[in-house]
């Protein structure tokens, strides 16, 4: 069973903010879950019988920087929550030491 | 004049003949959806303007005397995962409820130049993640044949639409099962292309190696219709192909002598009597057009589900990143810092599915548990797609039930997510192994709710899967939704 201090471990490693009814319930879930993915260690698997889907994939892209005009960009800043002057507002990244 | 459960085929027909304008034909679908929507809520957002103005355009061209491009004039729906640009698409996530999209996902932009009508977005499970559409913050998809059960997730709203006819066909994604399995429950045709065919460019990302898009339609002929029109390279998605596409008139050749492979150990995964019985009886049906039956061994395709829970949840904690509140979407105003808008924008944005598969992703990926998990689930993949390749050297398709049985109950298995991923359980390893799959509605469960059964196909060979469900289908007169009705 995962520890509570596991699950707020894991929401803080996502950046998530959870309740503490959901620690709760979010424990009995992930652990009854991973009980299930841990079947895959039952299967020994040789290192020779591994090989990568042989697909014709598209090539690299070219290395070049490809340009937005104006207008894109600005389309673009104006979908942040908060904006001012063509440029995306946020708190403060670093905090004053105390 | 009735518009009820028109395909592709017969509404360009009808056009051409002008026994109805692309605008009554529109409106025929608006009305539906408007009157229907409160209860089965299969849609998010509706374009009545657009899609009318886009009628005009076809009649006008049609009153001209000019030919019709592909799919012109055709109403249909696209899942709310996909951008169209200048509308809101939401994931069915409250984190994007607001987002206005930028541009055209690819596969929009082919629809559009192929001259389909767009009529609204379809309800889906929040950032597709979820098998029964309950998920959505929009509000669960009620089943058109039983309001009192899910119509299968995640691309329930556009299987729902399309069996209740409020729109010819839809495009949904499929990253374990999320086009086949809600057009099993839902009764109508759900086909996933091979990962590769069709661009991911415009779509929201869940599970960037699995995701693909694919239509879910009436019948098999307008799904490879579709499929036409919407597959092929795109440079903005590297992992799309330039292979050549089956043709319509390949569908009907016959199927004499074609090899269909059964899994033995797809029928210890836990289906239902009614659904192995459908494909008994399928196996009669091909045995008697000349097809070669065969049983195959797929031993270690019990692993397929478990590598899935593995990798899958490991993307999203990747793709879900970026979901800050700074640069889109939603942004909580209480928060103090920049630490705390992160932290609070996303514990109030996602629900609760979303935020299982975020802490399932960090910990498979964890220092410690990398290996065990992460690095072995990528493994099994390899082994798994080995093993399909080595049985597509014995047959050329697998025949097995789509879903263990028909459409659970609202709320039956919300509280029990490990249930809930094993409706996936027949579905998922064509993902994993990068195969081609559809689904096609068999028969009537002793509950009167549809089943399906599923076509599996190697890599880049879809014409062999949807000439076999072409002639399936066409043999059947399993009902739509409207005969029922009636």
């Amino acid at each position: 069973m995962l520890t509570e201090q596991e699950v707020l471990k894991l929401a803080a490693l996502n950046k998530l903010a959870i309740t503490d009814d959901e620690v709760k319930s979010l424990q009995k879930d992930i652990t009854s879950i991973i009980g299930y993915v841990d079947k895959l260690q039952e299967l020994k698997i040789n290192k020779d019988s591994l090989l990568f889907a042989d697909l014709d994939l598209a090539g690299p892209r070219h290395d070049v920087v490809v340009g937005l005009v104006k207008s894109e960009t600005e389309k673009l800043v104006k979908m942040a929550p908060d904006t001012q002057d063509n440029l995306i507002v946020t708190k403060a990244i670093f905090n004053e030491r105390s | 004049m009735s518009f009820a459960y028109l395909t592709i085929a017969q509404i360009k027909k009808r056009l051409k003949d002008k026994e109805f304008s692309a605008r009554e034909l529109v409106e025929y679908y608006l009305n539906k959806i408007e009157t229907e929507n409160p209860e089965l809520n299969a849609f998010i957002s509706i374009d009545r303007e657009g899609a009318l103005r886009s009628a005009d355009e076809v009649d006008q061209k049609i009153a001209r005397g000019e030919t019709l491009r592909e799919l012109e004039g055709i109403p249909c729906a696209i899942k709310d995962l996909l951008l169209v640009k200048d509308h809101q698409a939401t994931a069915g996530s409250r984190i994007l409820a607001d987002y206005i999209a930028p541009y055209d996902a690819e596969v929009v932009q082919r629809l559009k130049n192929a001259g389909a009508i767009i009529l609204g977005k379809n309800n889906c499970d929040e950032f597709a993640m979820g098998s029964s559409n309950e998920t959505s913050a929009f509000g669960p998809v009620k089943n058109p044949w039983n309001q009192d059960y899910v119509p299968g997730g995640s691309s329930g709203g556009s299987a729902a639409a399309v069996a209740a006819d409020q729109c010819v066909f839809s495009i949904g994604t499929d990253t374990g099962g999320s086009i086949r399995q809600p057009a099993s429950f839902c009764g109508v045709v759900g086909f996933k292309p091979t990962y590769g065919r069709v661009s991911r460019n415009g779509v929201i990302a869940m599970t960037s190696s699995l995701d693909q898009v694919g239509p879910i339609t009436k019948n098999v002929e307008d799904s490879a219709e579709v499929f036409r029109v919407i597959a092929g390279e795109d440079p903005l998605d590297a992992t799309t192909v330039n292979l050549p596409l089956p043709s319509l008139a390949e569908l009907a050749h016959n199927v004499k002598g074609l090899k269909i492979g059964l899994p033995k150990e797809y029928f210890n995964l836990g289906s239902s009597a009614e659904a192995e019985q459908v494909v008994a009886k399928a196996v009669k049906t091909f045995k008697s057009w000349g097809a070669e039956i065969k049983e195959v061994s797929l031993p270690r395709t019990t692993y397929a589900l478990a590598a899935y829970y593995v990798l899958m949840p490991a993307e999203v904690s990747s793709n879900l990143a970026r979901y800050d509140g700074i640069r889109f979407g939603k942004r909580v105003p209480e928060a103090k810092d920049l630490e705390e808008i992160y932290r609070l924008t996303r514990g109030q944005g996602f629900g609760k599915e979303v935020k299982r598969r975020l802490l399932i992703g960090a910990y498979v990926l964890s220092a410690g548990q990398k290996d065990a998990y992460y690095a072995q689930a990528r493994k099994v993949q390899q082994v798994l797609a080995a093993d399909y390749a080595k049985v597509f050297q014995e047959v050329d398709i697998l025949l097995s039930p789509t879903t263990p049985g028909p459409a659970f109950k609202l709320g039956e298995n919300l509280t029990d997510p490990l249930t809930m991923y094993l409706a996936d359980i027949f579905t998922v390893s064509a993902n994993i192994a990068g195969l081609c799959a559809i689904s096609v509605p068999a028969e009537l469960s002793e509950s009167g709710l549809p089943l399906g059964l599923q076509f599996i196909g190697p890599a880049f060979d879809e014409e062999k899967i949807l000439r076999a469900a072409y002639h399936y289908q066409t043999s059947r007169s399993f009902p739509n939704l409207g005969e029922i009705k009636n």
